[in-house]
């Protein structure tokens, strides 16, 4: 029989038991897609997706004598997208497939569609960084170059946009008999990153989300409003760190109108899921894969349809 | 998976700076071979004295470091060193991003300005970023493309000897990657008051003739008549867009002072907004808004070969550690 002679080094018998919770990895909102109007090109149709734009023609004021005046030319412009083919893929060992396959691959699906919907709101993130033009806050009082954020420079970029001829993409909420709320104002979207809520929060006019008239026609990820935007928040939306004039972050806050721009997929293809069986893998079948790809392309339609609000935080 | 290692080679003519080599796959090792000229005289120590002949990396190296050969400083014989920089780098590039700040001490009055940073380690053709100067403040937030004259010194782009003063302080970040679609939107450092408006801007564009553009000009800028309007590109150089805009009448654009912009403002901007105005359906394919974004491996500028050297290259994955 063996005599224990030093119990506090004896370690405790450990079971393992395994919870069926599945703990969440942290996804973030992805919010960019949502602003996109959507577009499909046609399977057989080449690689090039070609959206064209008639311009208007002079207005005729002038009433007409007895010659007929001469004809305007119908001007087109045109604006093309070029596609692109995205996918990864991941590989599962047959040893562990055989011993519980199922809920292994549902897993291994669950996280490829995870990091699809994240590409895609990426992939529209930095085009849409390349490509537009932006505004530079410059109505606060941090004293950096982007100033935070402001009521007069929300007021600033709703009205360029409405100059613009931007269509908004929110109706208005009307005000209603409830304590703490108020009305909202037809608006324009913008993708503002997470980090700026303890500045709106310092902002008078802002308006949280909950404080809506209509609290339920607020969308998952939005934050609140601010003059005429309405600004959904994402831990993945665009900033650049240290890059203001005094080294702060800068939040490149996009903002948009209705079909400014254009998110592409490829027709009849959608996000394709591909499973791969052990015995297609080689010689003795010893892996198995579970991939997923997609097509996707981008357009800016309206230039001046969508601005970059660039912004620093308060403090 | 029928296969075990890809390998892909190719060569270039280095022109001196930093090179990036497109590839299917994402490398797991990469060397190099540095000829010189057609005779060899990189690998010749009386021509080429201390120049890199040869350099690998391989997968658990750090990014821009590499394992090379090189001719001992004025004798025929090699010497093997390690680079800690300017190096290999395997690279999977789908966003902009920036380089650390480095802190330098101003930018001067002059055409082109001098930017003085003490062991920049920038290449000419890099992008940067400028921020944190103390004084002209009206650079803040541009990025210009640099012309490396020194190891503590680059020129931009940009005439500032009608400046009000010198800047004393500067900082300055390199934009890695600047252009992962085109046409993509461009800092603008002037525009010409002519029946065809000529924009230059603040680094190499990648606007089309037949392209169509749109000008953001803030108030700071005089010419304020022509923010906003589009027009079509008639004419290019790498830094110049000739437009069909006629602004001789239009107030002259010019840099505001550091003081007019010391509680904020919006840089000049240039941006795409379709590809051509005519009429006519266009075959100007190159205009597409497009994904330049890449993987494959980056040359820095200790590997990359001296101007006009040429270059031999031959990247593999390894299946097998994929």
């Amino acid at each position: 029989m063996a005599i224990i002679t030093s119990p506090n080094t004896t370690a405790a018998a450990v079971l393992h038991s395994l919870s069926p919770i599945l703990l969440e990895p942290p996804t973030p909102d992805f919010n960019y897609h949502m602003g996109a109007a959507h577009d499909a090109l046609p399977a057989g149709d080449g690689n090039i997706r070609r959206f064209v734009k008639r311009e208007n023609l002079l207005p005729t004021t002038v009433p007409l004598g007895l010659t007929e005046p001469n004809p305007q030319v119908q001007r087109d412009v045109f604006i093309d997208a070029e596609m692109k083919m995205y996918g990864t893929s991941i590989i599962f060992n047959t040893q562990v497939i055989i011993h519980n396959q199922q809920p292994m691959l549902a897993m291994g699906m669950e996280s490829l569609g995870v990091c699809m919907r994240q590409s895609e709101d990426l992939i529209l993130r930095q085009f849409l960084l390349s490509t537009t033009g932006f505004y530079n806050c410059q109505n606060g009082s941090n004293g950096d170059i982007p100033t935070e954020i402001t009521y007069v420079d929300a007021s600033v970029v709703s009205t360029i946009l409405r100059t613009a001829n931007a269509q908004r993409i929110f109706a208005g909420i009307p005000g209603e008999l409830r304590i703490g709320t108020n009305p909202v104002r037809e608006s324009y979207l913008m993708f503002a990153n997470t980090l700026l809520q303890s500045s709106l929060d310092t902002i008078p006019e802002w308006k949280d989300a909950l404080n809506y008239s209509e609290a339920r026609q607020a969308g998952y990820a939005e934050m609140g409003s601010l003059a005429n935007l309405r600004l959904y928040g994402s831990s993945q939306a665009a900033m650049i760190n240290g890059s203001s004039a005094n080294g702060r972050d800068v939040f490149v806050n996009l903002t948009t109108g209705r079909n400014a721009f254009f998110q592409i997929s490829q027709d009849g293809w959608g996000m394709k899921i591909q499973y791969l069986p052990p015995e297609f893998s080689g010689p003795i079948g010893l892996n198995c894969s579970l991939g997923l790809s997609f097509f996707q392309a981008q357009a800016v339609a309206q230039s001046n349809w969508l601005i970059k609000v660039n912004c620093t935080s308060k403090y | 998976m029928s296969n075990y290692t890809d390998s892909y080679e190719g060569f270039y003519t280095a022109t001196g700076a930093a090179t990036n080599i497109v590839l299917p796959f994402l490398p797991s090792s990469v060397e190099v071979f540095i000829q010189g000229s057609g005779a060899g005289d990189n690998w010749n120590s009386v021509a080429n004295p201390g120049v890199v002949k040869r350099a690998w990396w391989f997968n658990g190296m750090a990014a821009g470091t590499a394992l090379a050969v090189q001719n001992t400083n004025g004798a025929a014989t090699d010497q093997s060193v390690f680079l800690a920089t300017g190096g290999i780098s395997a690279v999977e590039v789908g966003e902009t991003t920036l380089g650390p700040p480095l802190t330098g001490s101003g930018i001067s009055m002059a055409n082109p300005a001098v930017v003085t940073i003490t062991n920049h380690g920038l290449s000419t053709g890099d992008s940067v970023l400028l921020e944190g100067t103390t004084g002209m403040l009206q650079v803040v937030g541009f990025v210009f493309q640099i012309t490396r004259t020194g190891a503590n010194t680059f020129t931009i782009p940009l005439n500032t000897s009608g400046f009000a003063a010198a800047a004393t302080a500067v900082v300055a970040r390199k934009v890695i990657y600047p252009d992962l679609y085109k046409p993509s939107a461009k800092f603008v450092s002037a525009i010409t008051s002519a029946t065809s408006a000529v924009v230059t801007t603040t680094s190499a564009h990648n606007f089309l003739v037949g392209e169509r553009v749109r000008l953001i000009v803030p108030d700071f800028f005089g010419m304020s008549q022509i923010d906003g309007v589009a027009g079509e590109v008639t004419a290019i150089t790498t830094t110049t867009v000739t437009l069909d805009i006629n602004s001789s009448a239009f107030t002259a654009f010019a840099f505001p002072t550091s003081g007019a912009v010391a509680s904020g403002y919006t840089q000049p901007q240039i941006i795409p907004d379709s590809i051509t105005g005519s009429s006519l359906w266009p075959q100007a394919i190159g205009a597409a808004y497009t994904s330049t974004a890449f993987r494959g491996f980056s040359l820095g500028s200790a590997v990359a070969g001296p101007s006009g050297a040429l270059v031999l290259w031959k990247a593999y994955k390894d299946l097998l550690n994929a």
